[in-house]
């Protein structure tokens, strides 16, 4: 049948994965960053709302896990989210279908070199 | 202004938003970047980094019911994003060359733009693309969806892959650049020039606009564009409005609300215009 594509490969099971990984992505994003704000809050270490953090600073403030490390790690886990994504779709379509694999896997590694581009500029 | 003033400002003002670009049908980011520069002092810069990770948090909240649902194109989502992410790295790279002005002149472009956007080219169509053939090029991007009015399984092809991935990389560089989802340029490129049915053109503007937005925001990170604080609090109140907004409200169609948010966006367009000519 002409209307069957690949697309239609992709089973309600492999969708409902899929939706699983991105809303637990949400939701525990979402529940670190109101216990990071609350805390931070709470504690009045907050000087001022707008200030600036590196990649660096947000990564040691992680390893501390005080209230900008429950921030810092719900970004992590915000941005990680759409990732593990797509590295699920490279992992479906590894066995499905070699020629569209080949589109998450651009995706990926130009989101990748990106990164590390303006990291090394 | 105090700290807890705020980001209670903020947090009210990422509810309200979440909930109306729900109900609209829009991103949020044409409403929190100038809620964020215009009423709260921000750089426009820091706002777009805010506004994309929230873009991030909506898509990944909202995503799960259209893929539940069967809405998703994902074989064209997957095909459109090499072209979303390369345009919004190149635009992510170029921020920090731009002025602040010159951002905020793109940005209030974006804005009449997107005004126009919803009170016109909301419309869906109703004809659909005819599925394409076993071995033709566009085969393997054929999709389907339910029809809610008839419940029937319907099934499209898309036409224009060139032309779509054009506009791709156009809605990724504006997400790059000025930091919204790029959903107004995909969404009509996917419906009117890929042929694809206005609902799953959106479902799958939705799905994507996760990806190109994480793009840029790893940029964005790179630079130390991003203020952590004032992005949870964004980012809490976008999910808790995006939330209400698709649960508890129905989609609002009538032309006469979004008309009323077109005057509003084009109003902040004039603000910003002068804001950026050096006029207030």
């Amino acid at each position: 049948m002409a209307e069957d594509g690949p697309q239609h490969a992709i089973t309600p099971r492999a969708e409902q994965a899929l939706s699983r990984i991105v809303l637990a992505g949400a939701v525990i994003s979402a529940v670190l960053f109101a216990a990071g704000l609350v805390t931070a809050l709470a504690s009045s270490s907050i000087t001022d709302a707008s200030q600036k953090m590196s990649l660096d600073s947000i990564v040691a403030s992680i390893a501390s896990m005080d209230s900008m490390g429950l921030i810092g790690l719900g970004m992590l886990i915000v941005i990680a989210t759409p990732l593990v994504r797509v590295l699920a779709t490279i992992l479906y379509f590894s066995q499905r279908d070699r020629r569209l694999v080949l589109l998450p896997i651009i995706t990926f590694a130009l989101i990748v070199a990106g990164f590390i581009l303006r990291m090394l500029g | 202004m105090a700290v807890v003033e705020t980001l209670l400002i903020l947090l009210l003002a990422s509810i309200l938003i979440g909930a109306v670009g729900s109900l609209l049908g829009i991103g949020g980011g044409v409403f929190l970047i100038p809620i964020m520069t215009l009423g709260l002092g921000i750089d426009i810069k820091v706002a777009a980094a805010t506004s994309l990770v929230t873009i991030i948090v909506t898509s990944s909240a909202s995503a799960p019911k259209y893929l539940r649902e069967g809405m998703v194109n994902i074989s064209l989502g997957m095909f459109l994003e090499v072209f979303t992410v390369t345009g919004a790295i190149i635009g992510a790279m170029l921020i920090v060359y731009l002025s602040q002005s010159l951002v905020e002149a793109l940005f209030a472009i974006v804005l009449i733009y997107a005004a126009v956007y919803m009170v016109f080219g909301m419309e869906g169509r109703k004809e659909v693309h005819a599925p394409a053939q076993p071995g033709t090029s566009t085969w393997r991007f054929n999709g389907r969806y339910r029809d809610e009015h008839t419940s029937e399984t319907m099934h499209y092809g898309v036409k224009n892959l060139p032309r779509g991935a054009l506009a791709g990389f156009v809605a990724g560089n504006l997400s790059g650049l000025i930091g919204v989802g790029g959903g107004i340029v995909k969404v009509p490129a996917m419906h009117i020039w890929m042929g694809v049915p206005m609902k799953a053109a959106s479902a799958t503007s939705n799905f994507m606009i996760g990806v190109t937005a994480v793009a840029s925001a790893l940029v964005y990170l790179a630079n130390g564009l991003v203020a952590p604080i004032i992005t949870a609090a964004a980012a809490i109140g976008i999910f808790i409005g995006a939330v209400i907004g698709s649960r508890f409200m129905p989609r609002m169609t009538g032309k006469g609300l979004r008309t009323m948010f077109s005057v509003v966006l084009v109003i902040i367009a004039v603000i910003m215009f002068l804001r950026a000519g050096g006029m207030l």
